[in-house]
């Protein structure tokens, strides 16, 4: 399985698994390694550790070998831990599906038995439980997992009703598959992983379980457990405390093995890249943008732009970037001039290298993402995000924090950048609010995200990029996440905003006609490279390469009026 | 606040039938003893002959079918009577409240710390996930929560009771002491040091690994990208924008975690001696008293029911999102 390998590649998960094997390993051969029943007396009693080579971890109270002891405690602890998570997760998966398949009132009455496990103290009911039937192995391990398989039943029922709306199953049913076929393939699959990361944690917590209970004298008194070894070091343990110590280490050894395994699972199934760890701590959190980077120079050298570039607000040259982990770069040897005060639209599909330019050029790419080149500002330096650059996001209801108000959103930047006090940056925020048009914005600076629409969300977060007043506005697909009459309105406010401010507009779109509308630069993007730059007019009524015939010629077949009038065009 | 209190109402009313899910469960636990409360008391007065147990039987109902016993169960629960305790000899809810405020003093004062130190170490690990300091705070708090809390209170008892001689090895206070006022105060927080301070060290742990892990997951969140874009200072983004909203998967294991937490205060109550709730139950499984054990279980589950409601509450308080139906797109 390449969820296995993935886990294995992970030092967390490789540490993990090797304790656990050298752990199996011990606890299969104990009879071998120490034969006999490591509960009779085997030396002197009370041997201290590291002073005899026949019992190298000492003796306990009765003369009992502390080293056997462990070693077979392993087994119990194991295949406690084991069973107990083995049958919890053979009652949650159950009860899950049963729940999430029957639905209404059944499902309903089995998630309130769930909830009835939760609430209970799943310790107290493994005490109560052993107590009132007596304690063996078997009983223990049935106590364990009923305090342990509600957890498992809720994941399953949340993860089947997550899976069971996807297309893949909604396909499979219309294909006529059986539903027992498709729970077996199509569903299980895929709820089986994060039940698999839980079931992790269930044998950790089985095998602490299992030790209290036997430290409280709960355990099977025929066998020997680390709980028991712990307690037993109890009664000496102002003399003798290794007694207790050298069990409780190798539980809490098993622990950590158990949790290591876990986390490897976990990272491995969110996909977390760890591998590439090394290289992203050398290349910084923040990538600082070479704004003369040949030969690796250093970033304060900055010379303003050359002569014969008046006009020029930025020029990139032979500029690449190559996200972490990736082997094409997103961007490739691009050379793009931006002019101060223009409105350059930069047009391309997804994949295209648009947002990596944008976000290259705000100094807001990823972690450990390699950029080549140069970008040269006139100002000499890189713009600083905020207050020299505005950048505006795709997606407004993702680019908004929902648990602040849109008050402190907006007034964060302008508290920053232009040295405000909280007040009047407030009352920047509230200027801004009414210049993006919002209705009441008195009203709107105590409100929460969640509160507005999306073209609401969207003026909110033009008021915030904006509200230091930069120079320069990059605005990654503003609109696309909004619909066709909001795309308009936003376009049409931005537009003006810009102008009104003598500000410099860097719009970035998949949609030719929007760009088309207000333009006065276009640039055109496939896979990563340029493909033809010039003035919106020239470029779109007479395009020189194929792929912008194209990209014309298929708006232009489909009659997409412009959005927004042919104003600057 | 309303929209908290209405939430809070609703919460309420759905953890009714929940309770009485419990109620049944523990019903169940006690049919299946070997033995009932009749014999249990007999043995623990020495013994009686059959005519005096039937007599017993009858007086508590316990000759009846087991329907009926359910039902003298239930209405007598709807009138607090958990019953009687036959180790102690006397009504089980009195025991318990006698016992409850150590426990939820001991178990307070350990998850205000735990909370209070794992949140903030959380927000250092998490600031920069990945770096150095991260590393080494996550894998620290990954073996400190694999320690067994028994074992841990063990090896903080050897060193710093036994060993060191600073602080008391057991007890909540100094018996007979004859103190009052502060310094009775003072007494029982040495005492509670070591107790405090082992559970405590483990939830650090735990809280460190959740509040990590949620900040971890809002780093990548568009709105995290926005507040650099905006060029807030570092130290604004990790606080107000990151750690902010990673708080709210933190206040959610609270609740999930009383549960535990109830669980565990049997066996740090038992290594410190500490006269409080699990301290009772284990007392009720060495005297056999299975009344005394059903009654803890079901004063716990009511016990969890109102710190997941205290929880609910500070939630919606932190989360403006919460009982408001989604408006706009």
């Amino acid at each position: 399985m390449k969820l296995v390998g993935d886990m294995l590649r992970r030092p967390e998960g490789a540490t993990g698994l090797a304790i656990l094997v050298l752990l199996a390993l011990l606890a299969l051969l104990a009879p071998v390694l120490f034969p006999g029943d490591p509960l009779k007396i085997a030396g002197r009693a009370l041997t201290a550790p590291f002073t005899d080579p026949a019992f190298p971890l000492g003796t306990d109270r009765l003369g009992r070998d502390v080293l056997a002891g462990i070693v077979h405690g392993a087994r119990t602890s194991l295949f406690v831990g084991l069973a107990a998570a083995l049958a919890a997760l053979a009652i949650g998966l159950s009860v899950g599906l049963a729940a999430s398949f029957a639905g209404g009132i059944a499902d309903e009455a089995l998630m309130r038995v769930v909830d009835a496990f939760q609430i209970v103290p799943s310790f107290l009911l493994a005490l109560a439980f052993v107590s009132v039937i007596g304690a063996s192995v078997p009983v223990v391990v049935l106590a364990i997992a009923l305090g342990a398989w509600a957890d498992p039943a809720r994941l399953t029922r949340a993860e089947v009703l997550s899976v069971r709306g996807r297309d893949y199953v909604a396909a499979a049913r219309i294909a006529g598959m059986h539903p027992v076929e498709i729970v077996l393939r199509e569903i299980l699959p895929n709820v089986l992983p994060p039940v698999l990361a839980l079931s992790a944690i269930i044998v950790a917590t089985a095998i602490l379980t299992e030790a209290a209970l036997s430290f409280l004298g709960l355990g099977d008194p025929n066998v020997v457990t680390w709980g028991s070894m712990i307690a037993e070091g109890r009664n000496v343990l102002r003399s003798s405390p290794f007694l207790s110590i050298f069990p409780g280490l190798a539980l809490v050894a098993t622990v950590v093995g158990v949790y290591l395994l876990s986390e490897g699972l976990t990272n491995a199934l969110a996909g977390e890249a760890s591998v590439e760890r090394k290289k992203s701590r050398r290349a910084g959190k923040y990538p600082p943008l070479p704004c003369r980077a040949e030969g690796g120079a250093g970033a304060g050298d900055n010379p303003p732009a050359e002569q014969g570039e008046e006009g020029m607000l930025c020029r990139t040259k032979n500029l690449s970037v190559t996200y972490r982990g990736q082997e094409t770069p997103a961007l490739t040897n691009l050379a793009l001039a931006i002019h101060a005060g223009e409105r350059l639209a930069i047009i391309g599909e997804s994949g295209s290298g648009k947002s990596t330019l944008a976000r290259a050029l705000a100094g807001l790419l990823p972690e450990g993402a390699e950029v080549e080149g140069t970008v040269r500002w006139a100002a000499g330096a890189a713009p600083l995000p905020g207050r020299d650059l505005g950048f505006v996001l795709q997606d407004p209801s993702a680019s908004l924090n929902p648990v602040l108000t849109i008050g402190e959103q907006v007034a964060e930047g302008a508290r920053r950048h232009l040295g405000l006090s909280w007040p009047k940056a407030r009352a920047r925020a509230l200027d801004m609010l009414e210049r993006v048009r919002l209705p009441e914005p008195e009203k709107l600076l105590a409100a929460y995200p969640h509160q507005l629409s999306g073209g609401q969300r969207q003026r909110v977060a033009i008021a915030a990029a904006l509200a230091a007043r930069p120079g320069l506005v990059i605005a990654d697909e503003p609109t696309s996440a909004l619909d066709m009459v909001v795309q308009a309105e936003i376009v049409a406010l931005l537009d003006e905003l810009v102008r009104a401010a003598g500000m410099t507009l860097v719009f970035i779109t998949h949609d030719i006609a929007l760009a088309a509308g207000f333009a006065d630069r276009v640039a055109i993007f496939k896979d990563g490279a340029l493909v033809e730059t010039g003035p919106a007019a020239a470029v779109l009524a007479a395009p020189r390469e194929t792929y912008t015939k194209m990209l014309v010629a298929s708006h232009r077949d489909l009659a997409s009026p412009p959005l927004v009038g042919e104003i600057g065009a | 606040m309303t929209r908290a209190l209405r939430l809070t109402a609703r919460r309420a009313i759905s953890s009714i039938p929940v309770l009485l899910i419990v109620v049944v469960m523990t019903f169940l636990l006690l049919e299946t003893a070997a033995g009932d409360a009749v014999d249990a008391y007999l043995l623990s007065i020495g013994g009686g002959d059959a005519a005096i147990a039937g007599a017993l039987r009858q007086a508590y109902g316990l000759d009846q079918s087991m329907a009926a016993r359910l039902w003298l169960y239930l209405s007598a629960l709807a009138r607090l009577d958990l019953g009687w305790s036959v180790a102690f000899d006397r009504p089980v809810l009195g025991l318990i409240i006698e016992r409850l405020p150590n426990t939820l003093l001991l178990m307070g004062s350990a998850t205000a710390l735990a909370f209070a130190f794992g949140s903030t170490l959380g927000i250092l690990a998490g600031a920069r996930p990945g770096s150095l300091r991260d590393r080494l705070l996550s894998t620290l708090s990954l073996v400190v929560y694999a320690i067994p809390g028994f074992w841990l209170g063990l090896v903080l008892a050897i060193v710093f009771a036994v060993q060191l001689r600073w602080l008391p090895t057991s007890g909540i206070e100094t018996i007979a002491s004859g103190r009052t006022g502060l310094s009775r105060a003072a007494d029982i927080a040495a005492h509670l040091v070591l107790p405090v301070g082992t559970l405590a060290l483990i939830y650090t742990a735990l809280f460190l690994r959740v509040m990590r892990a949620g900040m971890a997951g809002i780093w990548r969140l568009d709105f995290v990208l926005f507040a650099r874009a905006k060029g807030l200072s570092r130290a604004r983004i990790v606080l107000r924008h990151v750690a902010r909203n990673a708080l709210l998967p933190l206040i959610t294991m609270l609740g999930l975690q009383a549960a535990a937490m109830l669980g565990g205060s049997v066996v740090i109550e038992s290594i410190f001696a500490i006269p409080g709730f699990g301290r009772l139950a284990q007392e009720a499984v060495s005297g056999r008293d299975a009344a005394l054990l059903c009654g803890i279980i079901v004063v716990s589950a009511v016990l969890v029911i109102l710190v997941n409601l205290l929880v609910d509450i500070v939630y919606a308080a932190l989360d403006p999102r919460v009982g408001t139906a989604e408006r706009g797109a």
